[in-house]
Order: structure tokens, then sequence, then C-alpha cells
């Protein structure tokens, strides 16, 4: 199991002490990692990120202030500086000098008519770094009166992946594209913001609004029987609706290709060309699964699924490539029943269990 | 067998000389041929392509080095020079450009099943090559045993190191011209795109070896895998488009499909109007996989598809059309049935109406190379406790 940190205070400052207090040993492993990485990716020292992450205050005090407490807070809990647990939450941002390393991640939701048994799923796959395990850990944060939110993040980030009180389940995938303006909102802060929201429509209203400067995919489920997927950039966002039920998304764009690069579009992340299929055809068998403990099965074969291995849904190191990348996480998230399962890795080799925590508690 | 069959191994070099030696009369034909036709077709003097076909090799060599080695070898072992097997591996790339003529384009019909829409549950895929009918004698097979990649059968036209076929992986690759022009003027040639591929132990690197050249051609790949899995691409010097089976099928001709090039959008017209009925065709006829019980049944399934008249001559199984020049006179040279399944690769040679399909005596999976993948240890199946 995956380190749990449970936070609870109506304040965010609060919140982000508690946090800081309880995720310091995994921020250290972040922290770690990525000072060697932005500096090999973006040729930026750590004295140089700490320098300039304060230029995202502004940006961020004006998207989400509650957020940016929360970040004082765990600086102040874990003893890290201020700009440190702002780079961490900057991090997509800071590695773009290689746009041929995104997150790589498979997502996917099944509505009730995909479902065999009947309940609403979403989750996925998160495929990063090889050194970057030891940093997940679990969220829970109970922040009245808004919603109960339980997320997996790299520790010392404010959001990520996860799902919330009212039902409303939000995974994320990488979209390479070179394109956009300087400095905008990064990712943690806005997917932070819509598992903040009380209800669809404002977690919608989250990403039109947001100014980005990534490229990222958002696949948003709701416990009612909801699902749309977005494709979100800097200028205009893609959308895609299920079929039969079921929405699948990975790393290249889908439902649209945005006018910027429509000349030269090539994915770096070209496996997502049969990660996205695979995962469909798995998911297709759910709809004759028998039971809550079929249906699941289905969905964690679909996971675990070893086309093109090493390079597969079910991501492991690739010894060619220098073995750089593996799933670090996979999730399935009942929203009918507010389970959250999940595997701390390779779910072929670690099985899904659930958390002690449910979504509706 | 009706089809020159050429088997090589060893070294890029070795194996080269071996391809060149055994292949001699057929690049002789080949570069006869093409030394007239792109006089024809594209204005270019033969020793005008033969002074610039080394503008290809830093490419190459940057791409798949072991190219250059393979085609040193075919030129000294065919008793050529090493330009002339260049020039025969740029054909596509040297065979347009006069502003009178249609685009010279491979018209193939190009077809892929999955297992579970098979009657006999096999994985399949094939396609009719289409092309100079005065290039038929230049056809060969060629198998190739190479050193830590795996083992590839293909029909390529002598003295070519890639065209369309399958390898010891499981993974086929079939090919059709798609006509549009645009973007770089030189680029990475489509025989060496299409041997990496088939040097490929995975879905994973034939979609690396796709993504990550820089081609001046358009052109569409079917890329099938034995474990059930199909990706259609139509690649271009720009973006690719790229497409999935229905029903457990997919065909592919020679128009854009997926997409429409954002550099040819307001004008784009297909330059073969036989591929909009072609496509059609064969899934009309495909359409009935489901409903084989045997691979005998299969194979003849395919066959009617791939030796439909409708449109003649200018049908999916092509005839010369008497109303074109000397130099445009296309029919099918060769016309393949791979079964991914259990190996087995058919090859009529020449138009499949006239000609029966033969069993080559190379089985896809007899290859002693296995993927370096194999040799990472694979765990157990996932559990959920909850």
């Amino acid at each position: 199991m995956l380190p749990l940190v449970e936070i609870d205070s109506p304040e965010a400052r609060e919140r982000g002490r508690q946090y800081g207090e309880l995720a310091r040993a995994q921020i250290a492993v972040s922290v770690e990692f990525y000072k060697r990485e932005f500096e090999l990716k973006s040729g930026l020292t750590w004295e140089e990120v700490r320098r300039r992450a304060p230029q995202w205050v502004p940006v961020i005090e004006a998207f989400h202030p509650e957020a940016l407490e929360e970040v004082r807070g765990i600086s102040e809990g874990s003893g890290f500086a201020f700009e440190e647990i702002l780079a961490l939450n900057g991090r997509g941002e800071l590695r773009t000098g290689d746009p041929f390393d995104v997150d790589g991640c498979t997502s996917f939701a099944l509505t009730a008519e995909a479902s065999g048994d009947g309940h609403v799923y979403c989750g996925q796959t998160w495929d990063w770094r090889v050194g970057t395990k030891e940093s997940i850990v679990m969220l829970h944060v109970k922040q009245e009166p808004k919603p109960t939110i339980v997320m997996q993040v790299e520790a010392g980030q404010v959001g990520r992946h996860g799902a919330n009180s009212t039902g409303l389940g939000l995974n994320a995938n990488g979209l390479e594209a070179p394109f956009g303006f300087g400095l905008g909102v990064p990712a943690p802060y806005i997917r932070r913001r819509i598992l903040d929201s009380n209800t669809i429509y404002d977690a919608l209203h989250v990403v039109m609004e947001a100014k980005q400067a990534l490229c990222s995919n958002l696949l948003f489920t709701h416990r009612d029987g909801y699902c749309v997927d977005l494709e979100t950039t800097p200028a205009r966002h893609g959308m895609m609706e299920p079929t039969n039920g079921m929405l699948v998304h990975a790393n290249a764009f889908l439902a649209h290709v945005p006018e910027q690069i429509e000349q030269s579009y090539r994915p770096s992340s070209f496996d997502s060309l049969f990660r996205v299929p695979r995962v469909e055809g798995h998911l297709r068998r759910a709809r004759a699964a028998g039971s809550t403990t079929e249906t699941r099965a289905v969905i964690a074969s679909a996971l675990s699924d070893h086309f093109a291995y090493p390079n597969s849904v079910c991501t492991h190191p690739d010894p060619r490539d220098g073995g750089r990348w593996e799933t670090i996480a996979s999730s399935i998230v009942d929203l009918t029943t507010g389970e959250y399962l999940i595997a701390p890795g390779n779910p072929c080799e670690h099985g899904y269990e659930a958390l002690p925590w449910n979504l509706y508690s | 067998m009706r089809i020159s069959l050429i088997e090589i191994a060893g070294p890029p070099r070795e194996r080269g000389r071996q391809y060149g030696e055994q292949a001699r009369e057929h690049i002789a034909r080949s570069i006869a041929w093409y030394s007239e036709q792109f006089t024809a077709t594209a204005s270019l003097q033969w020793d005008v392509v033969l002074e610039n076909a080394r503008r290809w090799e830093p490419l190459v060599e940057a791409y798949l080095p072991d190219a250059l080695e393979e085609m040193q070898g075919i030129a000294e072992g065919a008793g050529v020079t090493y330009e002339e097997i260049l020039a025969l591996n740029g054909r596509g790339e040297l065979s347009s450009g006069n502003p009178f003529l249609d685009e010279a384009n491979d018209e193939c019909s190009s077809y892929s099943i999955l297992p579970e829409a098979a009657g006999d549950g096999h994985a399949y895929c094939g396609q009719n090559w289409d092309w100079r009918s005065a290039i038929l004698d230049t056809v060969v097979m060629l198998r190739i045993e190479q050193p830590e990649l795996p083992t590839i059968v293909m029909q390529v036209e002598a003295g070519q190191v890639g065209r369309q076929g399958a390898n010891s992986a499981g993974l086929g690759l079939n090919a059709n011209g798609l006509s549009a022009r645009f973007g770089a003027r030189l680029g990475m040639p489509q025989p060496y795109i299409r041997r990496k591929i088939l040097n490929s132990w995975d879905m994973n690197e034939a979609l690396e070896a796709v993504f990550k050249s820089k081609q001046s051609l358009c052109t569409n790949l079917l890329l099938s895998h034995r474990d059930g899995f199909i990706v259609d691409l139509e690649t271009t010097p720009g973006r690719h488009g790229w497409g999935y089976p229905k029903d457990g099928v997919l065909v592919h001709t020679n128009h854009f499909r997926y997409f429409v090039p954002k550099q040819i959008e307001e004008t784009y017209r297909v330059t073969s109007p036989d591929s909009l009925y072609r496509a059609e065709r064969i899934e009309r006829v495909l359409a009935r996989v489901g409903e084989t019980t045997t691979s005998e049944q299969m194979h003849a399934l395919i066959g009617e598809a791939l030796s439909d008249h409708f449109g003649y001559p200018n049908s999916v199984c092509n005839h010369p059309d008497p109303n074109h020049p000397w130099f445009d006179q296309n029919e099918t040279v060769a016309s393949s049935i791979v079964d991914l399944t259990t190996g087995e690769y058919w090859i009529a040679h020449g138009n499949p109406c006239e000609n029966e399909y033969e069993l080559l005596p190379w089985n896809l999976y007899d290859s002693s190379s296995t993927s370096p993948a194999a040799r990472i240890p694979l765990r157990s199946a996932p559990s959920i406790r909850a």
C-alpha cells in the first residue's frame, strides 16, 4: 500500500502544515529527483528554479489562493523552502525542455451501461519516471465546507488525479504540444480546483477559465453516469464523448489536433496508438461481467495489459532506452460505492487494494 | 514456385553480397527499367540520378546505418555500382515530378483481419501490389536472417532493402502509395522506413520507426500483429493520421481516409479514382470472414476479394490499361495472404485471377533470434483485494 496522508482542517495553511509534516520523507525524495531532472531536461539548476519560482505566485494567487496557502503550509510543515514546494507543483511546466517526455498514462471511464455491475468507474495507470515511485502518497483532504478529496499525488503537490465526495472523478494524461504562452497556471492547481468543485458545472468551468501553459488531457467522470474527456491546451480545448458508455484516453490528441500544430503533429508518445485500443478491447468485456468482483477483474486486466511489453499499458522499464519509465501507480475508483482501489506500482505485480477511506463517508 | 526465392543471412555486408549474387539478373532488369522510366516520369537522366544518389547517405546513416553496408554488399554481389542500388531504393521518390503526368503511384490494396473476426481465429494481412507491368520480373521474395533482429520475409523489387512483408516477431507490414506531395524534397526513402519497421520486435518499435522518420513522400502503412492488433497509418512529411479496424477488418487503398493534411486541404483530390471503389469492394467481400469455418475457406474468401474485377482493368485485381502510355502500364505484380497466426506466407506472382497463391517454403516463425523484451521477466496476473 502507498503511504496514506490524511489532512483535516478548514484552514488551508494548517492543512498544508499537516501534509508537510506527514509527507516530509516523500517530499525529500521528490526534491532530490527533480533537482537532477530539471537540470537535465530544461537546463535549470535548482538555485535558478528557486529564484524564478515566485513568478508563479501572482498567477496562482489569482486562480486558487487557498492552494497557495496550502503550499506555504506544506513548506512550513516539511521544512522545505516555499519555492521548492512551488517547484514541485510546477514540475510539468519546468520539464518542457524535452517535448519527447510527457507523462504517459492511460485513463478510462465506464458508465453504468458499460459495466456489468451497473456501477460508474474511472481510473488510470500513472506512468512516470523510474525514481518517482517512492515520492507518491495517497492524500485524503478534508476541507469543510468544500468536498472531501482522495487523490494520488507526488508528495508536496496540491492536486493530481483522484475523486471527491460529490461523486466526481478526475483522471489526467500528458499531451505534448510545443505551443502556448509563457507563464500559465501549473496543472496541479487546475486539477485541485476541479476536485474542489461541488458540481460538475463548477468543475468544467475551471477548465474553461484556466490560463495554462501546457496541454493536458482531463477525463471527468460523475457517479450520476456522466463522463466527458477534454483535451485542454493553452488555447482551444477538444472534447470527446463516450462510445457505448466508455471513454479511454492516453497521450495523443484524439478529439482534435490544435491548429497551432496541425501541419506537423506527430505524437511522441506513439505507444498511445495501441494503449487506447488495447484498453478499450478489454473494457468492452466489462458489460458481460456478472458481479462487481468480475467487473473489477476485467478493469484490472485492461490496466495490466502487456501488449508490446515492456512499453505496454502496464509499463515496465525498458533496458533498451535505459529503463526510464514504469507504471508507478494505478487506480480503479468505484464512484457508485465510493471505494478507491489502488495498485502501488505495476498492477500486474501488486494487484489492487481498497483504500481505508470511502469517498462518501 | 513461380516467384524467385532469395535467402540471405549474416552481418549486413555479407548478407548484402548474398542478395546481390542471387538477384543479379533481377537487379539488372530493374536498373534497365528505371534508368528509362525516371527520364519519362520525372525528367531525370540516369547519370544525374547516380550523381545525386549519395545525398541520401547521411539521412540513412542516421536512421538505419546497417542498410548502407547491406547495399554496398548488394552492389558487390550484383556487380553494379553502389549508387545504382541507392537509386533503386529511392525509386518512389524518383518516380514523380513530370508535370504532364499523373503522379506515379504504388496503387495497392491492403487488408488486415483480426483473429476474433476471422472464421478460423487467425490474424491475416496482405495486399495486392500494383505497379509497373515491366517490373513483374524484378520482384523477388526475400528472407533475411539477421543477428539480434527478427527474421523477415518480404516481397521487394530486387535490390531494395525493404518493402512489404512480415517478421518472426509476428508483425506484418503492408503499404500503399498516397499521391500527395508537399514538404521536404530530400527525405528518407520508403524502403528504409519499411525495413526499420520490419526490424522491430514489437508494435512500439514499429511505431517509433514511423513516427521518427523524416520522409518526403506520403504513404499508407498498415501494421498488423499476430496478438490481434491492427493500426493503419497515413504518413506524410508532416502530420500522420491513423485509424483502426471496423468489425475486425481494415482495408486501405490510395487515398486519405482519416484526415486530409492541412498542407493540401484546399485542393486535395484523389489522383487514382479507382482507389475509391477498390476499398469498398474488398470491404464488401471481407465482411463475410466470420462466415468461414476453415483456413481454406478464409484463403478462398481473401483470394476472391483480391481478384475482384469491378472497374476492370483499373480494378482491385489490376490489369494494364491500354489508354495509358507505355511507362504508365500498371498491373498487380504480386498478391499476398499472410497468416500471422501460423506463420504461413502465400503469394501469387502476378494477377491473382490468373495465378494461384503458392505457399512459401519459409515459415515466419522458423527463426532463432529472440526479442530482448523476452528476457525481461514477466510477473503474475493482477489480483483484487477489496
